[in-house]
């Protein structure tokens, strides 16, 4: 289908370099090299509070809903009510299905969201904000408060 | 007056304020202690009900002001309580709400991928140099060298203008920096 699988990890290339590394010019191959890199991971979106994609990679193997604008969408208004739960801001969520995992991130004002499945790792998952930093960093100035 | 199942007497006032909890004396309200129990409205308000307070008699508005001070003082503080109350609600079917109209999820859909476009196109080729296509390059090289008369006028030339070039000076007439105080540091 055109995602080739990969068996060795030293593909993935350093956060850092991905707009310099003349072999992935863009977000968009970094993102699938994760997806290429035998973690599970099945889907990852880059999106802000109102479901707006700014880039979404996904798999065949990705539930089509899970990247609908309505599912994306109520992140926002699912992290806003957990942070009245008296425990401050809430900054993850994990929805864990029997078939599949989602893992979003809250780092305002976009929203990383992982889908991945059911067998994948989850500490990895949850980590993948800190890998895509430099990433979510540069797409970050692009989503203005709307 | 209602009773409740400890046997103590629980007021309107005090469940209006959302307190269902019944106190063995009553009077403590009045006592000029407010508390939680403290009823917002006063006896004398509630009997002459919520009127304007813009359209007292001249006659009346001493007694009057205070009346409508603390009406508004107290639809203040109701309003504060509601809020807090709106805040801290969880309210689980404001999930399902639609946010977006369609032109406007598509519209703002095509102004993040322009925006990525630019973030990740190549940077523009440099003006000064640029690759000369196989064919073209294997022509320039075939045809004969220049002349050295040629070459060492084009030379003198340059050095000329490199001299023109390094001898501009700007002379300020007057003080381009006008300090307005202090400072430390360098500038960005």
């Amino acid at each position: 289908m055109g995602i080739r699988r990969s068996n060795t990890s030293s593909e993935l290339t350093s956060p850092a370099r991905f707009l310099v590394d003349r072999n992935q010019p863009d977000a968009k191959k970094y993102l699938e090299n994760i997806l290429n890199g035998d973690h599970g991971v099945e889907g990852i979106a880059i999106h802000d509070k109102d479901g707006c994609c700014i880039v979404k990679v996904s798999t065949p193997a990705c539930p089509e809903s899970a990247m609908g604008v309505k599912y994306l969408s109520a992140f926002s208004v699912l992290s806003d009510q957990a942070a009245k739960m008296n425990m401050e801001k809430n900054k993850k969520i994990f929805h864990m299905y029997s078939k599949h995992q989602v893992v979003q991130f809250r780092l305002d004002p976009v929203i990383l969201t992982v889908v991945a499945a059911a067998s994948a790792n989850t500490g990895y998952l949850s980590s993948l904000d800190v890998t895509l930093e430099p990433l979510l960093q540069r797409l970050q100035p692009l989503v203005r408060p709307h | 007056m209602i009773k409740t199942e400890s046997g103590g007497e629980a007021t309107l006032a005090a469940l209006a304020m959302g307190c269902c909890c019944s106190t063995e004396s009553s009077d403590g309200s009045d006592a000029g202690d407010t508390n939680e129990r403290t009823a917002l409205l006063s006896e004398q308000q509630r009997l002459t009900g919520s009127g304007e307070s813009g359209a007292d008699p001249p006659a009346e508005a001493a007694p009057r002001a205070g009346d409508a001070r603390a009406r508004g003082d107290g639809e203040t503080l109701l309003d504060g309580i509601l809020h807090d109350m709106a805040a801290s609600v969880i309210d689980v079917a404001a999930v399902d709400t639609p946010n977006m109209e369609q032109h406007d999820y598509v519209e703002r859909c095509r102004q993040y991928s322009s925006a990525l476009a630019r973030l990740s196109a190549p940077p523009p080729p440099a003006l000064a140099f640029q690759d000369v296509p196989p064919p073209l390059a294997q022509r320039l090289l075939s045809e004969p060298p220049a002349r050295p008369d040629d070459v060492r006028r084009a030379r003198q030339t340059a050095e000329r203008l490199l001299e023109a070039v390094q001898a501009i000076q700007v002379t300020p007439g007057e003080s381009l920096v006008i300090p307005f105080g202090q400072t430390t540091g360098s500038e960005p």
